[in-house]
């Protein structure tokens, strides 16, 4: 099986790394082969990848759900299961004063279950060293292209003529 | 004809004004940007330390000073006796939950409706939301003389037989103020991580463990923005209900009491709108000081606090609007103890705090806030929003202390005086709220820098016939 490498191309602007992804893909690189680090988020369109698919708005309906029947235990199950408050002659669940705890619960839910779902899909926190370069974070744009080693002369290539800052093997670093 | 001819000559071509004095259209390398953000946060000279000191110092001794006394002599030090049980406490932890409502607003809706100069005042406006809230929570534990009782309130089985009753408005309030803080407190967060990332990038010793902790491993990879985005944009959506259910909840705290001038169906809506009026004009006061103190004025410009303060003067007119709905009403209802209540605001003990409300909250913002050169005036604008703190304040103060002294019947009538421990604990507080935000301010980057970025990129000039204009480009 032949041995595999990654390659980094930073690029100054979108355009530039645009057209190189173009380049790459035209190679026979697969969308899954190449990553995209940057530090100013440009869209999936402007680089022409694949948009992604989440599941995030089930994550917060799931957790909305939990918050929920959170709710309905704080509001009836307390009342039903363990001890009855009897305030003013009313009736111990009353429909209009459930509602507020019941709605604080579900967005409680909601908030929590689309934070967790968004670490959960970063894979965050992440303490294993990665392939990172901070220069991204003074406008550089980094395609990482996993590619079979026989390929990476024609990539070095494609990545120069795509008017490539720099072509490098990236490190592995803490982060 | 001869008039047509005359204005045709005085016809001046459109202003094209000039476009460097727009953030986003003024763009810098993200090093410069990222250098302009950092370089404060690393620098602490004497006259930040000896902030920190007085504000440690009045935290130490005016708030939890005190509130020691108080535990310690119970709570008949404080002013509040039959019938005025609530009072500066209870009117500064509605003051302080009005504050936090300046983040979620500025954030949260103004991202909703793409208001693009939201971008660089977001954070530090988020920030205020999460430590007001912290200031505010202390009352009602405060409030309760004894505070390691607060345990009570989760429904845990004990053998006290006192049990909590979530039918309860004041139960409603624990989980609404929980549910608020910890949702602003992850929104505040989670746009901060890659400006975290950024900063660890940047630092060593203690700074690059905490920004390596709380950047989770960030690399600003493609699905990482995009689940980034996502998320943030479904908290801004989620927590705009959740603001106003928590100022709704608080003043139900009162309107759900059958005390005279608190039953009223329109407290929701007025204490949310009053609430926003003063959190905005907190951030205008607050995003002031940072701009100052921090040499931030390339993010931080004349047109962020003119859009600021003319959400400012639509919100005094909105207060006003709520203000008068309510007055009018007590006014018209021809109820005994309804007029001597109005009897006391106009001409009673709390006359000079009823006419200073409308003073500070009506009067300054409207003769002031339509001018252009008012609300591009840092120093007028820094007045004017301290003003409308203190008229607020005093809003909250006639609603709750000041109606209390009037009961439906006149035995139980009562004047109330504010004592030294209740207003020393107030002012322990503010001194709190800045304590934390003087600390943050050199840990947390206050703007950020990547929304900033993100926004340059959709700015841009174009003529059309002639003139230029700005365009703003969709990015998604």
């Amino acid at each position: 099986m032949p041995r595999k490498v990654l390659l980094t191309g930073l690029y100054t602007d979108v355009h530039k790394a645009a057209d190189a992804l173009d380049g790459l893909r035209l190679l026979g690189l697969r969308e899954e082969d190449l990553q995209i680090s940057q530090g100013v988020p440009h869209s999936s369109k402007m680089l022409g990848r694949p948009h992604i698919h989440e599941r995030i708005p089930w994550a917060s309906i799931i957790g909305a759900l939990i918050g929920f029947s959170i709710g309905f235990f704080l509001t009836y199950g307390t009342q039903w299961f363990f001890y009855a408050i009897r305030v003013g002659g009313r009736p111990y669940t009353s429909i209009p004063t459930s509602v507020i705890p019941l709605y604080e619960m579900t967005m409680l839910g909601l908030i929590l279950g689309t934070f967790l779902n968004f670490l959960w899909k970063c894979g965050f926190p992440s303490t294993k060293p990665q392939y990172y370069d901070p220069i991204i974070n003074e406008g550089r744009i980094a395609i990482m292209a996993n590619i079979d080693m026989r390929y990476e002369e024609d990539v070095r290539r494609v990545m120069a003529d795509k008017g490539a800052e720099r072509i490098y093997e990236p490190e592995r670093r803490p982060l | 004809m001869q008039g047509d001819l005359s204005r045709l000559r005085n016809f001046v071509w459109p202003h094209q004004d000039d476009p460097k004095e727009r953030l986003l259209l003024d763009p810098i390398p993200q090093e410069e940007m990222n250098q302009i953000m950092l370089r404060p946060m690393m620098k602490a000279g004497p006259g930040y330390w000896l902030t920190v000191a007085l504000l440690a110092l009045v935290v130490a001794g005016a708030l939890f000073g005190y509130w020691f006394y108080m535990i310690r002599w119970g709570m008949g030090v404080a002013g509040i006796r039959r019938p005025v049980g609530w009072g500066v406490f209870i009117a500064t932890f509605v003051f302080w939950i009005g504050i936090s409502h300046s983040g979620t607003f500025v954030s949260a809706i103004l991202r909703v409706f793409n208001a693009e100069y939201r971008r660089p005042i977001t954070r530090a406006a988020e920030l205020m939301t999460s430590f007001s809230l912290l200031a505010g929570a202390i009352f009602p534990v405060l409030h309760l003389g004894r505070p390691w009782t607060v345990y009570y309130m989760l429904p845990i089985p004990n053998q006290r037989l006192l049990w909590d009753n979530f039918q309860s408005p004041l139960s409603w309030d624990l989980l609404a103020i929980t549910t608020y803080l910890l949702s602003s407190t992850i929104y505040v967060y989670l746009p901060m991580i890659p400006d975290l990332a950024m900063a660890r990038d940047r630092t060593k010793g203690w700074r690059h463990v905490l920004y390596k902790l709380t950047s989770l491993g960030w690399r600003g990879l493609e699905y990482e923005w995009h689940y980034l985005h996502k998320t943030i944009n479904i908290f801004a959506f989620a927590i705009i209900p959740i603001m106003f259910s928590v100022h709704t909840i608080v003043s139900w705290d009162f309107a759900m009491a059958k005390q005279i001038g608190w039953r009223s169906s329109i407290f929701g809506p007025y204490f949310v709108v009053g609430a926003i009026f003063s959190g905005v004009s907190a951030v205008i006061a607050v995003l002031l000081v940072v701009r100052k103190t921090m040499n931030l004025q390339y993010f931080l410009r004349k047109e962020h606090f003119e859009a600021l303060a003319k959400l400012v003067l639509i919100f005094s007119f909105s207060w006003a609007y709520f203000f008068f709905n309510d007055y009018l009403i007590e006014w018209y209802g021809g109820e005994w103890v309804g007029h001597q209540l109005l009897t006391l605001q106009a001409r009673g003990p709390i006359a000079p705090l009823w006419y200073g409300m409308i003073f500070f909250n009506i009067v300054v913002p409207w003769t002031t806030l339509w001018s252009k050169k008012v609300r591009q005036s840092p120093t007028a604008l820094f007045f004017i929003a301290l003003g409308i703190q203190v008229g607020m304040y005093l809003e909250r103060y006639i609603i709750i202390p000041g109606f209390l002294q009037r009961q439906r019947l006149p035995f139980d009538w009562g004047e109330y005086n504010p004592q030294p421990v209740e207003l020393s604990i107030a002012i322990g507080t503010l001194a709190l709220f800045c304590l934390l935000y003087v600390l943050a301010s050199r840990v947390i980057p206050l703007i950020p820098v990547w929304e900033v970025l993100e926004g340059q990129l959709s700015h841009s000039r174009r003529r059309i016939g002639k003139t230029v204009v700005t365009s703003i480009a969709e990015l998604e």
